[in-house]
C-alpha cells in the first residue's frame, strides 16, 4: 500500500447520508491489464453509438454542400459512365445477353461499397483523436460506424443494379439469395474494417496505402468485366476477395454462371478475414488512446 | 464502454465509487514510428524506447457521495489517472474498480463533432456514454436551459463561440444521470458567472450523494466545492486528506 493514501480521511457526503440514493448502475468494472478487453457481446451493446457515429459522418458529409444527397447519385453514375466507356466501348468486353449497364451497375454496387470503407476506415481512429482519448466511446462502433456511414451508396446502387436486372429481364428466383449475399458483403468489410481500422491508427502508412489500393482496384475487381475475360489471369484476380462476392451477385441478379474458384476463395478469405481482423483489433484496442 | 467488467475480484461494495490499486501507467518517449526507426530496427533488433513513467504505484479510493478533488502540477499524471478512470486508457500495472456509472469530461467539447447541431452532438454524446434515447430526450430540455443556448440548440456547432461549446459540453455531461461524475480542468474556459453556475450543480448533485472527482490547477476553485482530495506529483500521491490540508500543503510546497 502507498503510504500516502493511508493518511486520514475526511468524512464524505456518503457518511452523512447520502448514501441513501441508489445507484443509477448497479455494475462493477474492474479494469487489470489484459491483452484484449473487447468481447463480441460489446458489438451488440455498442450498436447504438456505432449507428449514431455513422449517421454524423452521413450529415456531416452533406452538410454545406450545394448538391448535399444528389451526390449519392451523381457520384456513382459518373463511375457507371467512365467504367461504360473504359471497359464496354475501349476494351469491347462482351457481357453475353446482359446489356452492359446493367453488368457494371452490379459490379459497382460491391465496388463502391468496398471502397468507400477501404478510405475512410484507416483515418477513422485519427479523425475522432478526441473522442477516441477523451471519452468512453465503445472502440467497436468506430468499426460499424464506418459499415453504416457507407451504406447510403451502397443502396443506392444497389437498388439501381436490383432495377436494372428487373428491367433487362435476367431476375429470376436466384435473387431471392441476395439478402445473404448482401449480407456476406458487409461481413467481409467488417473483417477488413477492423484490421485497416486497428492497423492505420497506429501506422499512417495504411493511409497512404488506400488510394493506391482504390485506384488499381478498379482495374483489378471485376467490376467492369466479367472475371471469365481475365482468361488464366483469371486465377490470380480472384485473390481479390470482392471478385469471388461480385462473381456471386452476378449469378444471383443476372443468372451469369459464376467463377467457383473465386467465390471459393472469397468465402474463405472472408473467415480468414474477420478472425484476424477480430484478433488484431482486439490486441490493438487497449492502446488506441495512447498513440492514436 | 470499451472495457472489462468480469466480475472476478469485484467485491460488491456500495460504499465506494472507484478504487486504484497499485496502478502504474508509462508511455514511449519520442516518435512513434518513422521510416529512419523502421530501417535502423532492421539493421540492429530488440533496441528499447526510452519510457516515461506518467503513474507510478497509485494507489486510492474515493468512497460514495465525497467530493474528490486532485491538484498537481502539469505533468504529475492528472489526465492520465482520468483516463484510465474512465475506462479509456490502460494501464500497465494494478487494479481499478469503478461502481456504477461514470460520466468523464476529460476535456471541453470532448466527443463533439463540429458540423453537427447542438441538439445532434447532445444525443451523439449521451449516445457514446451509454444512455438509451429516451434518457437523452429526457434530459434535453435541462440541457438546453442549463448551457443558456436556447437559440442555437439547431446551429452548427462550428458556429458557436468556445465559451458557447463549454456551456453545451459542460450541461450535457452535469444534466446525464450518473452515479460518479470525473471533471479534468474543464471549468478554465468558461466565464465566472457560469463557473459559479458550474460549482453549484455540483454540489447539488454531490448532495444528492453523487461522487465527484474534481481537477483543477485553479486551488480556490478545488477548495471552495471539495472536501476531500489528493496532491499527485510526478505519477505518484503525495498527500491524501481533507481538501483544506491537501490544497494548503500543495500551496506551500518547497519549490
Amino acid at each position: 500500500m502507498n503510504p500516502s493514501s493511508t493518511s486520514t480521511q475526511a468524512a464524505s457526503a456518503a457518511d452523512l447520508g447520502g448514501a441513501t440514493i441508489g445507484l443509477v448502475d448497479t455494475s462493477v468494472r474492474v479494469a487489470v491489464p489484459k491483452r484484449r478487453r473487447i468481447r463480441f457481446a460489446d458489438l451488440w451493446s455498442s450498436r447504438h453509438v456505432g449507428f449514431m457515429l455513422g449517421m454524423r459522418d452521413i450529415k456531416a458529409k452533406y452538410k454545406q454542400s450545394a448538391l448535399g444527397p444528389l451526390w449519392l447519385v451523381l457520384q456513382p453514375l459518373g463511375m457507371l459512365a467512365a467504367v461504360s466507356v473504359a471497359f464496354s466501348k475501349v476494351t469491347s468486353v462482351n457481357t453475353g445477353s446482359v446489356p452492359y449497364i446493367t453488368f457494371a451497375l452490379v459490379g459497382l454496387a460491391v465496388w463502391t461499397y468496398v471502397q468507400m470503407a477501404i478510405t475512410v476506415a484507416p483515418q477513422v481512429l485519427q479523425a475522432n483523436y478526441q473522442v477516441v482519448r477523451r471519452s468512453p466511446c465503445p472502440r467497436l462502433a468506430f468499426v460499424t460506424g464506418t459499415l453504416v456511414s457507407v451504406l447510403p451508396p451502397l443502396g443506392v446502387v444497389f437498388t439501381a443494379s436490383v432495377v436494372a436486372a428487373a428491367i433487362s429481364g435476367t431476375l429470376s428466383v436466384q435473387a431471392l439469395v441476395m439478402p445473404v449475399l448482401v449480407a456476406w458483403l458487409l461481413l467481409m468489410t467488417f473483417g477488413f474494417t477492423l484490421l485497416v481500422t486497428a492497423i492505420g491508427g497506429r501506422f499512417r502508412d495504411a493511409v497512404a496505402m488506400a488510394p493506391l489500393v482504390v485506384q488499381a482496384g478498379i482495374f483489378l475487381t471485376p467490376v467492369g468485366y466479367p472475371l471469365s475475360a481475365a482468361g488464366n489471369f483469371a486465377k490470380v484476380l480472384a485473390f481479390n476477395p470482392a471478385s469471388g462476392i461480385i462473381e456471386s451477385w452476378r449469378w444471383s441478379l443476372l443468372g451469369s454462371t459464376p467463377d467457383m474458384f473465386a467465390v471459393i476463395v472469397a468465402i474463405v478469405e472472408t473467415i480468414v478475414m474477420v478472425l484476424l481482423g477480430w484478433y488484431v483489433f482486439g490486441r490493438m484496442e487497449t492502446r488506441f488512446a495512447d498513440y492514436v | 464502454m470499451p472495457t472489462t467488467s468480469d466480475l472476478n475480484g469485484a467485491e460488491a461494495r456500495t460504499d465506494l465509487a472507484v478504487r486504484c490499486q497499485e496502478v502504474a501507467k508509462s508511455y514511449g518517449l519520442g516518435e512513434e514510428l518513422s521510416l529512419q526507426h523502421t530501417l535502423s530496427t532492421l539493421v540492429r533488433r530488440g533496441e528499447e524506447r526510452d519510457r516515461f513513467w506518467a503513474l507510478t504505484d497509485v494507489t486510492f479510493e474515493v468512497k460514495r457521495g465525497e467530493f474528490f478533488g486532485i491538484v498537481g502540477a502539469n505533468g504529475s499524471g492528472k489526465s492520465t489517472l482520468t483516463q484510465l478512470v474512465a475506462g479509456i486508457a490502460m494501464q500497465d500495472r494494478g487494479k481499478i474498480e469503478v461502481w456504477g456509472r461514470l460520466i468523464p469530461l476529460l476535456e471541453v467539447g470532448a466527443g463533439f463533432h463540429p458540423e453537427l447541431t447542438g441538439r445532434e452532438n447532445v444525443q451523439l454524446l449521451g449516445t457514446i456514454l451509454g444512455l438509451s434515447r429516451e434518457a437523452i430526450r429526457a434530459e434535453m430540455e435541462a440541457i438546453t436551459d442549463f448551457a443558456g443556448i436556447h437559440r442555437y440548440m439547431d446551429t452548427p456547432l462550428k458556429r458557436y463561440s468556445s465559451g458557447m461549446a463549454a456551456r453545451l459540453s459542460f450541461a450535457t455531461a452535469v444534466c446525464f444521470p450518473a452515479d460518479t461524475y470525473v471533471f479534468d480542468e474543464v471549468l478554465a474556459v468558461v466565464d465566472d458567472s457560469f463557473r459559479d453556475q458550474c460549482a453549484t450543480a455540483l454540489a447539488r448533485l454531490n448532495s444528492e450523494g453523487r461522487t465527484i472527482i474534481f481537477m483543477s490547477h485553479d486551488l480556490e476553485l478545488v477548495q471552495s466545492v471539495c472536501s476531500t482530495g489528493m496532491w499527485l506529483d510526478r505519477g505518484s500521491i503525495r498527500m491524501r486528506g481533507s481538501i483544506g490540508e491537501v490544497a494548503a500543503a500543495y500551496a506551500g510546497q518547497p519549490a
